[in-house]
């Protein structure tokens, strides 16, 4: 049995064809540009960096959003390269679910509808297979066991076609009721992963709004803590955030995923870019704990691990560290001893913690080591820490 | 078009600017050049864009040395007696340096933080390379240290550069000194901002503003060697692409090769054209060639050694795609090929019947000069296979490949006129031969010619590459030259014959050179190359060195030419074979004619592409 399942984040991709008409920057992942270079790309661009990193993956993940306002052949064209990567990376699954750009056409044709797009996708959208697809058609979720893990897929834009609910994600009672239901009746799994589109709890920073978060969000978090250890994936806010669920026990590890190519407004375009995310899951570990790996794009050069400080999403981080920092830090302390400066990766051997630690967390741990231990860090140019040791007073 | 060759990115794709050292020894072909430059002195390293300047300097930094898994790598690592640091051109001496401080700094400010940005970096690859061979210690020139001792040097290092850094290690040092870049750049933006005499004492009192990186430089790596236990070993600064540098940055490099600590050999890459090295090398005071150190062309002066090591790249990429074949059977030979001299002894290669009997035999009848010339020197194509060896290889082998050419060119219609006519795309540059010529042994370009080729292979599961493939690949590696000869700025003033840009001035020299070749009468030795004489202006001499710079023009040995050259007058100048391959003229120097007769006059109709193109 594996050790490690890894997933590739692909999320709010927003694809359309260049011919048509969208404002300047809304579209960054055209469908109609077969010969366009890898560097200008995304999704050409996402092919040449798994194969230069010689990537393999369990699960391609896409949390919704793949076209912008609907586009049936942009939305096609997304299925199949989905499909590609899969093959490439050697997933044996495909976890997609309905963004509500997916479904909303606003202001197309009264006689079209983007959700028979959806259904016409063959492999069957979401789950690959017909049974479960019609199961998150019919029901808005379906729920798929795997040896080493859980999935969930809830389909957050279920009421889209109701034009009150358009502009928030909505999972109904029905739906909770039903997922309650099935997980209660299944036998207990160690590591479960949620994913839909919209967040299931406020995220709001950078005036991202307060509006759409998902009507019974925190409801389904509490019911989903109480059934097991839950990774939730989300989409929709194209600003990464990794924290943890409100709760009384057993909180989600919430995941917001940054967009692959989608438009990045106002003070969020100041903080963020588009990312490609590939996470590794530790299965072994009593905890939920794992490390997501970013590549930012950069047109004209590609993906590209980035120079990360905050308050923008490292370019490496952790989660699932729940050890006190000033514990932590009186362990780095005491591993260091008095001595010379050792290797970022040879205290984090002796104390793994460390590598799961929340990029919050790390920085308070930076701070603690520093003004009670006076330890500093060395980072690499892209602000990894490569070396630790007793801060010098020269000059 | 094969379907996994990205033809447009590919001469930057081979650019040895983005690797890593041991990616660079992993490709690496080895070739003379990298002999003559790891000597133990100063060296200058000259050639055009392409050439393998970078390749050939970063192969002496130890972790690429360690790396080198070649026939030749055990024997070269024992002649290298110091560690080489790799000195990139892009942040030091960039376009972003010249916009320090908004452009409002005055001269004086702004070249003391353009030395201080370039002393830090200098610095910062310095560390690099320090920090490898520690982290390698049992690798070529790794060095055991231990922890203390490197708490030492850090503390001893740190001291010199007057920086501060979060503790005491060698990539603390390094992470300082990337502090220190910004640091600078702040600086200089706080300097746009107040007056310039108040900048001057802020300035005056920051002591690393004014310490002198060759000073510094020999001063920390004393330090490493001493905590190394390895007093007196010797380094070397490995700056690449200083014709991006600003020049008295150049003009600082090249005087030091007078007065550098003995410990420190300097190792520097330039293109062929740079007054300031000119100047510096030629002043009275300056450094004599030979003596304070060593000039390296990057061209091949000796077709035979460009020929080794063109073969030695073909089996290298070809290699890699699982293929066993000879460029020469994947190929072909060449239109213009000498035949070799086993083949000369069996078998008279100009006898009826065989290849160049046919060429001559076909030209003799549509050229009369060529008639004419035959005539004269009393070579009668039916008896040829008892003319004198002698006379064979001063007479026809010379006019051999002017005559595949005129023959190629020359049109006979069914009525028997003769005219030329302009053929864009051509067979007549196929073959194994031609196409390592036409690389010039550039190993950027050439990589850039065959990779496509064996794609080709490879794709087509086939072990010959049509001639037409290969013209394709000609014309498509020319027309990327072209276009990269198009952005060049155009100097002002440059209005010498209705010469606009660099591209147009190749065409125009190409197409004159081409209507010289063919609607002259036939001559054994054509005019194929030319003199930068007076008569050519300042900004036409300006283009002609970019030209030169980016390899679309070649150097002519046995003429004025040098390796570095300051002032093009005088300089004798040949379009590259590539260029010559797309304006149909033969694959030798030939003859030189003055550049400003050559820019006389409008070209004849006959000669131009936009009259008479006709593919094949």
């Amino acid at each position: 049995m594996s050790t490690t399942f890894r997933l590739a984040i692909l999320s709010d991709l927003h694809a359309a064809p260049k011919s048509v008409p969208a404002p300047y920057g809304e579209i960054k992942l055209f469908t109609d540009q077969e010969n366009t270079a890898a560097t200008e790309h995304p999704l050409k661009g996402l092919e040449r960096l798994i194969a230069s990193e010689s990537l393999r993956a369990d699960a391609v993940v896409c949390p919704g959003d793949m076209t912008n306002k609907a586009n049936p052949q942009a939305l096609e064209y997304v299925w199949n390269g989905l499909q590609r990567l899969c093959t490439q990376l050697h997933a044996k699954n495909i976890i997609a679910t309905v963004g509500n750009h997916d479904v909303d056409s606003r202001g197309h044709s009264p006689n079209s509808f983007p959700r028979e797009s959806l259904m016409r996708l063959q492999p069957p959208f979401p789950a690959g297979e017909s049974g479960l697809s019609d199961k998150y058609w019919a029901h808005g979720y379906y729920i798929k066991t795997l040896p080493d893990l859980r999935y969930l897929v809830i389909n957050t834009c279920w009421l889209h076609e109701s034009r009150d609910e358009l502009e928030r994600g909505v999972v109904t009672d029905y739906t909770l009721e039903r997922i309650a239901a099935e997980l209660d009746h299944l036998p207990k799994m160690k590591t479960n992963i949620a994913v839909f589109h919209h967040h299931p709890h406020p995220h709001s920073d950078l005036g991202l709004g307060f509006d759409d978060v998902i009507r019974n969000g925190q409801k389904l978090l509490d019911m989903l803590a109480t059934n097991g250890q839950w990774l939730v994936l989300h989409g929709h806010k194209h600003h990464p955030k990794l924290e943890y669920a409100q709760g009384q026990f057993r909180q989600p590890i919430v995941f917001a995923c940054g967009s692959f190519s989608g438009r990045i407004e106002g003070d969020n375009s100041l903080i963020s870019k588009n990312y490609f995310h590939f996470m590794e899951l530790e299965l072994n570990n009593t905890k939920m704990q794992g490390l997501i790996h970013s590549w930012a794009w950069i047109p004209g050069i590609g993906w590209q691990k980035y120079s990360s400080s905050e308050p923008s999403f490292p370019s490496e981080a952790g989660f699932g560290c729940t050890v006190d920092i000033t514990t932590l830090a009186a362990a780095v302390k005491n591993e260091l001893g008095s001595g010379t400066p050792k290797s970022w990766d040879s205290i984090t051997t002796i104390n793994p913690e460390l590598k799961f630690l929340m990029p919050k967390q790390f920085s308070a741990l930076i701070k603690e080591l520093s003004s009670e231990h006076k330890i500093g860090l060395v980072y690499d140019s892209l602000g990894k820490p490569v070396q630790l040791g007793l801060e010098i007073l020269n000059g | 078009m094969a379907e996994d060759v990205d033809i447009a990115a590919l001469f930057e794709a081979f650019n040895a600017k983005y690797l890593e050292p041991v990616q660079v020894a992993d490709g690496y072909i080895y070739s003379q050049h990298l002999e003559e430059l790891s000597g133990p002195y100063h060296a200058v390293l000259v050639g055009p864009r392409g050439s393998g300047k970078t390749t050939l300097l970063k192969m002496l930094q130890p972790a690429a040395l360690a790396a080198w898994k070649g026939r030749r790598a055990d024997s070269f690592r024992k002649k290298i007696d110091y560690s080489g640091v790799f000195i990139a051109s892009d942040i030091s001496w960039s376009r972003q340096l010249s916009s320090l401080g908004y452009g409002k700094l005055n001269a004086e400010h702004h070249k003391i933080l353009v030395l201080a940005c370039f002393t830090t970096h200098v610095l910062h690859a310095v560390l690099e390379t320090m920090t490898a061979r520690i982290a390698n210690a049992t690798t070529f020139r790794g060095v055991e240290l231990t922890s203390e001792k490197e708490q030492a040097l850090a503390i001893g290092i740190l001291d010199v550069l007057k920086l501060k850094a979060p503790i005491a290690s060698l990539l603390s040092i390094k992470q300082s000194l990337r502090g220190r870049l910004s640091e600078v750049r702040q600086l200089a933006n706080r300097g746009s901002l107040i007056s310039a005499e108040e900048f001057s004492k802020i300035l005056a009192d920051l002591p690393f503003l004014h310490i002198d990186f060759l000073d510094i430089c020999s001063n920390i790596t004393g330090l490493f060697n001493d905590a190394a236990d390895q007093h007196g070993a010797r380094w070397a600064l490995l700056f690449d692409e200083l014709e991006t540098a600003p020049e008295w940055i150049v003009e600082q490099l090249f005087s030091a090769f007078r007065v550098c600590d003995p410990k420190i050999y300097l190792k520097l890459a330039i293109s062929p054209v740079s007054t300031v090295a000119f100047q510096t090398i030629m002043s009275a005071a300056g450094p004599a060639e030979g003596h304070d150190h060593k000039q390296i062309p990057l061209w091949y002066t000796d077709r035979i050694e460009a020929k080794g090591f063109c073969e030695s790249l073909w089996r290298s990429l070809t290699t890699k795609k699982g293929l066993n074949i000879t460029a020469r059977e994947a190929l072909g030979a060449s239109a213009f090929e000498p035949t070799a001299r086993g083949q000369v002894k069996k078998q008279n290669p100009y006898a009826v019947g065989q290849y160049w009997t046919g060429i001559f035999k076909s030209l003799q009848k549509k050229d009369k000069s060529f008639s004419t010339f035959l005539r004269i020197r009393h070579v009668d194509l039916d008896r040829i296979a008892e003319t004198q060896q002698t006379q064979k290889d001063s007479i026809l082998r010379k006019a051999a490949p002017i005559a595949a050419v005129r023959n190629f060119f020359l049109h006979e219609d069914q009525e028997g006129n003769v005219s030329s006519r302009f053929r864009k795309t051509s067979s007549l540059y196929a073959g194994a031969e031609s196409i390592f010529a036409i690389s010039e042994g550039n190993p950027r370009w050439l990589i850039g010619l065959l990779t496509p080729m064996i794609a080709y292979m490879v794709n087509n599961k086939v072990r010959r590459v049509p001639e037409s493939v290969q013209a394709e690949e000609i014309d498509n590696a020319a027309d990327r030259l072209v276009a990269l000869l198009r952005t060049i700025p155009v100097p002002l003033n440059v209005h010498q014959s209705d010469v606009q840009a660099l591209d147009v001035l190749v065409q125009k020299i190409g197409l004159r050179l081409h209507d010289d070749l063919i609607n002259r009468p036939f001559a054994i030795d054509p005019r194929l190359c030319f003199v930068v004489d007076r008569g050519i202006n300042n900004s036409l001499i300006e283009l002609l060195s970019s030209g030169l710079n980016r390899g679309a023009v070649m150097l002519v040995q046995g003429t004025a030419a040098r390796s570095v050259v300051g002032d093009m007058t005088g300089v004798t100048l040949r379009l590259s074979y590539l260029l010559a391959a797309k304006y149909g003229l033969p694959l030798r120097k030939g003859k030189a004619t003055n550049l400003s007769h050559l820019l006389q006059g409008p070209i004849a109709p006959s000669s131009t592409p936009q009259l008479g193109f006709e593919e094949i």
